[in-house]
């Protein structure tokens, strides 16, 4: 029976995982190797149901991570299928809206999960415009016109 | 030659050992491409992903009867990358091929390779010969594909044109035709390169293809077909319809799909309490309305609505951000992302100028790829100095009076005092490929020509005689200008300055020269090497105490419309002795 760690959520909620799961956030893994992880390791700027999604996250990386390893010796084209398998995962898991989704960037870097961290950044920004950022991050343009249009201008080869 | 013993001054100035100021100018340094290994590879990356991309020069790839000058013979053309392209002459078996490492690109990218060439002339053997080509990992089996130099018109031709990869034109002005396409992931090492005709045409049929320049070996991956993108179902289209303006109700379609409503409604459900609402008009609560009870969602969802065009409400999670967590998010993006989001915001803009951005988009071990400056000795440095390159934010251009060493200086015309100037219906500025410049100033049409300058001395060399010029062009013989004396001078600050006169084009007809009869005074401006002309508005002696000249250049006596006069700036540099 492996250990468990604790989690707790800023509502005070309790999460139990297994110890290896708790390993892929290297935050944790630091506190664990220093050994004060009993009682509980409280999460005061993570929620619970942010909390809920990178556990889940965690949990579908270890077994994975397991399985390749179990099909380490007879390397073939299931390897690649099981790459193809968790990404098509990886983007099922980021389909969330878009607070949850910033949320979940940002417990993944106070956590340290780069995995996760680099699917939820990707997520925000790749392939938006500069409109649909304003408006999904509720961002002000403080820009003048004429500013924006010298930017713009600046990096115009990525407009085309 | 003297001057030039301060090596670490001038280092600093030489364009060729500049240190690349950031990450960002680095990034775009290495867009564009340079020669590696010995010029057999030309390597750069592509822009919107960071990819690496790689031309094979022709000398790297073998050729049957390459070496043999009667059958291909190795020329240098202006417009390649390389030093040497291979021309066709003559030959019966046109065959070549060749491998390459795949380490030099970036690891889990689709890569296309193309065939990259010129033809001379029609009468050239291709017409409708089908090419094999192919590129595939070393050790596998290749697939094969077909490529046609010329594709006739003639719909009798038994060859199945659908089966032919696609062959285009390039920006470059050379054709590109598509031989196969490969997955670089780790592991594979190399890759081989197949082009034959094995038809057998008759000797000597094939004729006149010029410039197998190159196989190419490109990075296909877009946005627009990227993986990640379709596996993250990125950028797809919102659509905003306005149910009521007050109360605020806009249906956002595409919005979410229904699983991530379904997940939304199924975290909420537990947290649904009846709200408070707020009566508009008088301002207190009123909990007669219960809105929660049939929505089913929380605010979140609602609360992007009204975030159009810089409208926006409600806070934005990335108000509490450092610009440096934002450089980090950014990073994880892709250049063109970046050069996309920095218009977003200013705190954006200034998130994407981050070295630790452009840092995370160069390739692993970049460093090694910048093209080194050679080793500089003093000489090597004075002949890279010679070069003019531009300094002051490209406001002036600088270089190395060869002959004598004597420091040169080109001002751009936009650091004149041009009257009218900022008015667009009377001069306007451009950018033309032969300036040296970023922006030249046109003359479009003004009746009070007047152009004044000043320039700090310090910047010259002591104990010289300059002699400064105008340098420019004319258009349609520049009307109303062409032939009329023209006011000029150049001279310390403080001190008279004399005045002499020039023509900007010198031609007259019979005419007007009876008319107004020659005069001799009046200098006509020379053609200059760099097919700009000059004309010269005075001399003055550089010596310890001068710090400022100043020089105008006037026509305001002619009461007709001038016009078609473009100038490129003010360039001084030594008097040569007569």
């Amino acid at each position: 029976m492996s250990k468990k760690i604790i989690f707790e959520s800023s509502e005070g909620e309790s999460f139990e995982v297994d110890e290896a799961v708790a390993l892929e956030c290297q935050t944790i893994k630091n506190m664990i190797e220093d050994d004060c992880t009993d009682g509980g390791i409280p999460l005061a700027n993570v929620n619970s149901a942010t909390l809920t999604k990178v556990i889940d996250y965690c949990k579908k990386h270890v077994e994975a991570a397991a399985a390749a390893e179990a099909n380490a010796g007879d390397k073939d084209i299931y390897g690649a299928n099981k790459d193809i398998e968790l990404k098509t995962w990886d983007e099922e898991f980021v389909k969330v809206d878009q607070p949850l989704l910033f949320d979940l960037m940002l417990a993944a870097n106070f956590l340290i999960i780069p995995g996760l961290l680099d699917l939820t950044c990707k997520t925000m920004m790749r392939g938006k415009t500069v409109l649909q950022i304003r408006e999904i991050f509720h961002i002000k343009k403080d820009y003048t016109d004429a500013e924006e249009a010298e930017v713009r201008k600046e990096n115009a080869w990525a407009f085309e | 030659m003297g001057e030039v013993s301060s090596v670490g001054l001038y280092t600093s100035l030489a364009p060729a050992s500049r240190a690349f100021l950031s990450k960002r100018e680095l990034y775009f340094a290495l867009c564009d491409h340079f020669l590696i290994e010995d010029g057999k590879k030309s390597f750069w990356l592509e822009k919107g992903s960071g990819k690496k991309c790689v031309m094979l020069a022709a000398r790297a790839l073998w050729i049957t009867w390459g070496s043999s000058p009667e059958y291909w013979q190795w020329i240098s053309m202006p417009e390649s990358r390389f030093e040497e392209v291979a021309e066709l002459r003559n030959v019966c078996a046109f065959e070549m091929g060749g491998t390459m490492n795949t380490q030099v690109m970036s690891p889990g990218t689709h890569y296309s390779a193309y065939f990259v060439y010129k033809k001379r002339n029609r009468r050239h053997g291709f017409r409708d010969l089908p090419i094999q080509v192919g590129v595939g990992f070393k050790g596998q089996d290749m697939p094969k594909n077909f490529i046609c130099f010329d594709v006739s018109n003639d719909v009798n031709k038994q060859w199945p044109r659908k089966e032919l990869m696609k062959s285009e034109k390039r920006e470059d002005g050379w054709i590109e035709a598509e031989i196969g396409d490969f997955f670089n992931e780790e592991g594979c090492d190399e890759i081989e390169l197949l082009i034959v005709s094995n038809s057998g045409t008759g000797f000597p049929s094939i004729r006149g293809l010029q410039g197998q320049k190159a196989r190419y070996l490109r990075d296909v991956s877009r946005w627009a077909n990227d993986k990640d993108a379709e596996l993250l179902r990125l950028g797809y289209a919102i659509l905003f319809i306005l149910i009521s303006w007050s109360p605020r109700i806009i249906v956002l379609h595409n919005f979410l799909s229904s699983e991530e409503c379904e997940y939304l409604k199924a975290i909420a459900r537990p947290r649904l309490q009846v709200s408070t609402v707020v009566n508009i008009k008088t301002g207190k609560d009123s909990d007669t309305i219960d809105t929660n009870s049939r929505m089913g969602q929380k605010s979140s969802v609602e609360s992007k609505v009204e975030g159009r065009g810089g409208i926006v409400t409600g806070p934005s999670p990335f108000d509490d951000l450092p610009v440096e967590c934002i450089s980090n998010i950014i990073s994880f993006t892709s250049p063109r992302d970046a050069c996309v989001v920095a218009s977003v915001s200013k705190t954006f803009g200034s998130a994407v100028q981050s070295d630790s951005v452009w840092e995370k988009f160069l390739p692993l071990g970049y460093a090694s790829m910048i093209p080194q400056p050679p080793a500089f000795s003093t000489k090597e440095l004075y002949f890279a100095l010679c070069d003019h390159f531009l300094i002051e934010d490209g406001k002036k251009s600088f270089w190395l009076d060869k002959a004598g060493g004597k420091k040169c200086i080109m001002v751009s015309a936009n650091e004149l005092a041009i009257t009218w100037g900022n008015s667009p219906q009377h001069w306007q500025w451009i950018s033309i490929p032969e300036s040296r410049f970023e922006k030249v100033a046109e003359l479009l049409s003004v009746w009070w020509f007047e152009i004044r300058g000043k320039m700090n001395t310090r910047l010259l060399s002591l104990g010289t005689r300059y002699s400064a010029y105008i340098v420019f062009k004319t258009v349609n013989k520049c009307p109303g200008l062409a032939d009329l004396p023209v006011e000029v001078g150049v001279g310390l600050v403080g001190q008279e300055i004399p005045k002499q006169l020039i023509y900007f084009d010198g031609y007259m007809d019979k005419d007007a020269k009876k008319e107004r009869g020659e005069m001799r005074d009046v200098m006509k401006p020379k053609k200059r090497e760099d097919g700009w002309m000059e004309a010269e508005l005075g001399e003055f002696f550089n010596e310890e105490g001068c710090n400022e000249i100043e020089l105008s250049v006037i026509e305001i006596k002619s009461p007709y419309w001038k016009c078609g006069l473009i100038i490129q700036g003010i360039e001084f540099r030594p008097t040569t002795s007569r």
